[in-house]
């Protein structure tokens, strides 16, 4: 084997492996790249193709609107939803503050009745207090930090002393109404009212102006064994 | 012999061609058309080869001066919003296609002879 020979084995080698390398690497391009076809289409081909997108285009557009229309009627939905939930938020907070079960302030008058060494105080007494600041249009009231709500129970025992809501008090008696400050304080202090009476008794009892009190939420817990709904 | 060596520098152009990244679209139109000349050339050294006057030296030069000169063409006709590289294939297709039909012959010639 001459020298001549192996020049002639290498470069066919080398030749065969350039055109090889270069045809394969053509065939990877040509198999990731996709658009090659569009440049080897004929122009009816196109338009074939084309008219194919364009309807392809206008069924997908259809479809985008159809699922816009729902979303949008799933967020009204939702909408609507979050009202109800607001309007029962509302509701249910309103019940809470109409029983009772909420902490609440606002302007009007604090009673306070004390005991004295002639003049005690018994329950009837507080109870038609309670009755007398109803009346005048109290929204909450409280003896002693007892909310008094529509199950409060205001009693004694052995006429010796009193009980609101399973809680046994003793004097001296503040009794806390919001409500119209001047409106309460006048019902209460009236010719022949409450504390005309009281005073006429001599009995000790004051009444205060307050623009600002704060009221605690009835802290038993209320129990609804034996009602039911209709 | 030979066709060892052709066999051995396939395989190994395969494997390059198979690993390397992906040659950018744009140059694919070069990458062909420098392959249909150097396919050109080969099946031309064949023919020459079959008629007795294969020259090693010419063969080379064909195939990589076919393929860079088919390249630079297509360059200008690019620059020249010309396609001449439709003109550089029907020139190589059909020359191969001639060669095709020489060696055919050559070896239904050769077949029939010997029967």
């Amino acid at each position: 084997m001459n020298k001549n020979k192996i020049i002639i084995l290498i470069t066919v080698s080398i030749m065969s492996m350039i055109l090889f390398a270069v045809l394969f690497a053509q065939f990877k391009v040509v198999n990731e790249v996709d658009i090659a076809q569009i440049e080897y289409m004929s122009e009816q081909e196109l338009k074939e193709s084309l008219i194919e997108w364009r309807e392809k285009y206008q069924t997908t557009e259809a479809k985008i609107k159809d699922t816009i229309s729902k979303i949008q009627e799933y967020d009204e939905k939702v909408q609507s939803n979050e009202e109800a939930r607001e309007l029962v938020k509302k509701e249910l907070s309103e019940a809470k503050q109409t029983f009772g079960l909420t902490n609440i302030e606002g302007e009007g008058i604090i009673v306070t009745l004390t005991d004295t060494d002639e003049r005690v105080y018994d329950y009837k007494d507080l109870l038609s207090l309670v009755n007398e600041l109803r009346a005048a249009g109290a929204k909450a009231i409280s003896i002693n930090n007892q909310r008094i709500v529509n199950m409060s129970d205001i009693a004694n025992v052995n006429y010796r002393y009193i009980i609101i809501n399973n809680t046994r008090i003793t004097s001296p008696y503040t009794v806390k109404a919001i409500g119209d400050k001047t409106y309460l304080k006048s019902a209460l202090t009236i010719k022949n009212g409450y504390m005309d009476l009281k005073q006429k008794d001599e009995y000790e009892i004051s009444i205060q102006e307050k623009s600002n009190i704060k009221i605690n939420k009835y802290s038993e817990k209320v129990n609804l064994k034996y009602i039911k709904l209709d | 012999m030979i066709l060892l060596a052709i066999i051995i520098g396939c395989l190994m152009g395969a494997l390059i061609g198979i690993n390397i990244p992906t040659i950018p679209y744009t140059y694919s139109s070069y990458l062909a058309i420098s392959i249909i000349a150097a396919l050109d050339s080969v099946f031309g050294g064949i023919v020459a080869n079959l008629n007795g006057k294969f020259d090693f030296k010419t063969f080379v030069s064909g195939f990589f001066g076919n393929a860079i000169l088919s390249i630079l063409l297509t360059y200008l006709g690019e620059k020249l919003n010309v396609d001449i590289y439709i003109g550089a294939i029907v020139v190589f297709v059909g020359r191969m296609f001639n060669n095709l039909g020489i060696i055919r012959r050559y070896y239904v010639e050769k077949w029939s002879k010997r029967k």
